[in-house]
């Protein structure tokens, strides 16, 4: 399982880049080549809601865990800058 | 009356192997004459493993019992006692080794000379209580006689070919009541391997007492298939029941059995035996709903199946409930029309919404399961923060695969999926679990 990775904010971050990679490749409605920067806003990438909806299981399978759920009030990050943050923020001590 | 009509058949002939003996109808038919005079006018609780007991009990109930309550063992204890207090069961026949006295009831462990004889008159028009399987809420009671439960088994003719029945069921629920009804009724033979041996030994005691007629449901064939056992049955009928059979199971089917007749049916515990399709194709004829001269009448109603049996009564036992409204049954089995032909889709409780669009499980294992190399599939509904809920999906495959076969798989599928359809992750297990109606666990 993921959570015998051990996560640093470093590799988190490449887990989460490539993450989106993978999701976008199968999901994104257009072919062009992503490039994240922290101001690149996720839902004009070519990923939709249910794009964005994958992102967000497939980053609990690959780094354990979802800060959605374990995050007390709705918040959805716009920015990949904002996303990578939340994962940080929320990642197990 | 049942046990008039079994009268008529070899008494020297074996009605029942299990694993530990073989009864013939004379034996059985016996002591079900000695059960009558305990039962007689008495409302039955039968809730113990053994086939045979249930049988005699059975027998005896018919045309005598003012009903029998039909309990499975599999059922826990406090859900007995509820069951069996809605029953109002005057006495109560069970494996349980607790007092049921505190709840008023005389349970007994089998029905003997220590049962004292019964001063209530005989009950013509004994009601078989059948219990709902109880998979998503408690069990509930439907109230069926003979003649709805068998209104579809017909006499087979025995000729040269005796048919020896395999008992893969648990015989207190519909399906298995299905398989002992149309066996004893011809007066054929039933084999019922032991539920404590593993699948395989139980295919193999099938076998070594020559079953040739069996039915299951497509789970359970699937896992015949998978148990590289299924060339030791020489099997003339197979029935499938209880979940959706797709072409591949039926093909599948057809390839290792060419010389079976294969059907597969549709029956519910409230509904009954539906109706039967028999030209080895998913799905049913939709010529079925206006065929005046088909005994039971079936209509489509806002994409679901609706089964007509007025031989069912209306309430669950206990006012639980409507079961029908002048005769009609919803089912909640949701339906398309393709063609003349409906499919089924699956569930309408189990729908999974993802983000506002509906997805029906049973439709995307039919999808996953057309891919050669899975045998066993289950899709099921993951939490998820954007859109409620998304896909996901455990498989079992044939034989070794490398790594790389969920990316594989995933690649069949996205062609035939719609992007929310498509499962997120796909987990493949060894096995996977089974319920006690040999049905995948939801």
């Amino acid at each position: 399982m993921s959570n015998i990775k051990i996560l640093t904010l470093n590799n988190t971050e490449k887990l989460i880049r490539q993450t989106i990679n993978e999701v976008y490749l199968s999901e994104a409605q257009d072919n062009k080549i992503l490039i994240l920067s922290e101001e690149t806003v996720l839902l004009e990438t070519g990923l939709d809601s249910l794009g964005y909806a994958i992102l967000v299981t497939r980053l609990e399978e690959e780094i354990g865990y979802d800060p959605f759920t374990l995050s007390s009030e709705a918040y959805y990050p716009l920015t990949y800058g904002e996303l990578v943050q939340f994962y940080f923020e929320y990642m197990p001590k | 009356m049942l046990i008039d009509e079994l009268r008529h058949i070899d008494p020297l002939k074996i009605a029942i192997i299990n694993d530990t003996g073989s009864f013939s109808y004379g034996e059985i038919l016996s002591s079900a004459t000695i059960i009558q005079k305990k039962i007689k006018g008495l409302r039955v609780g039968l809730n113990v493993n053994d086939v045979v007991q249930g049988v005699k009990i059975i027998i005896a109930a018919d045309n005598c019992a003012k009903a029998v309550a039909f309990l499975s063992p599999s059922i826990p204890l406090d859900t007995i006692k509820v069951l069996i207090q809605q029953f109002k069961a005057d006495i109560l026949l069970t494996d349980h080794n607790v007092s049921f006295k505190k709840d008023g009831f005389n349970a007994f462990r089998k029905i003997d000379e220590t049962v004292k004889d019964s001063i209530q008159p005989i009950q013509n028009h004994t009601e078989w209580v059948m219990s709902t399987s109880g998979t998503t809420s408690s069990p509930k009671l439907v109230v069926h006689n003979l003649k709805s439960i068998q209104r579809t088994i017909r006499k087979i003719p025995l000729k040269d070919n005796i048919p020896i029945w395999g008992l893969l069921y648990d015989y207190t629920r519909f399906a298995g009541i299905q398989v002992l009804m149309q066996s004893l009724i011809s007066g054929a033979t039933i084999i019922q391997p032991s539920v404590s041996k593993a699948f395989e030994e139980q295919l193999m005691f099938l076998a070594e007492h020559g079953c040739n007629h069996l039915s299951g449901t497509p789970t359970m064939w699937r896992k015949i298939l998978l148990s590289g056992k299924a060339n030791i049955l020489a099997l003339q009928r197979i029935t499938l029941g209880g979940e959706i059979a797709d072409d591949k199971i039926l093909n599948s089917l057809k390839l290792a059995y060419p010389n079976a007749k294969i059907r597969h049916i549709y029956a519910s515990t409230e509904a009954g035996v539906g109706f039967s399709v028999s030209d080895g194709k998913a799905g049913f004829p939709s010529s079925l709903l206006t065929k005046n001269n088909y005994e039971v009448k079936l209509k489509v109603l806002d994409g679901k199946l609706w089964v007509n049996n007025e031989l069912v009564k209306n309430q669950y036992l206990n006012n639980n409930g409507v079961v029908s409204i002048d005769g009609w049954i919803d089912t909640g089995d949701c339906v398309t029309i393709s063609g003349d032909r409906f499919f089924f889709l699956g569930r309408e409780s189990g729908v999974i919404n993802v983000g506002g669009n509906k997805v029906h499980p049973e439709q995307i294992e039919g999808i996953i399961l057309s891919h050669p190399d899975v045998q066993l599939v289950r899709v099921y509904e993951v939490k998820n923060p954007i859109t409620g809920s998304l896909v996901a999906a455990d498989i079992v495959l044939e034989g070794e695969k490398s790594s790389g076969f969920t990316q594989e798989l995933k690649a069949y599928l996205r062609p035939k999926l719609e992007r929310y359809q498509m499962p997120v992750s796909i987990t493949i297990l060894e096995n996977m679990e089974v319920s006690n109606g040999g049905k995948i666990k939801r």
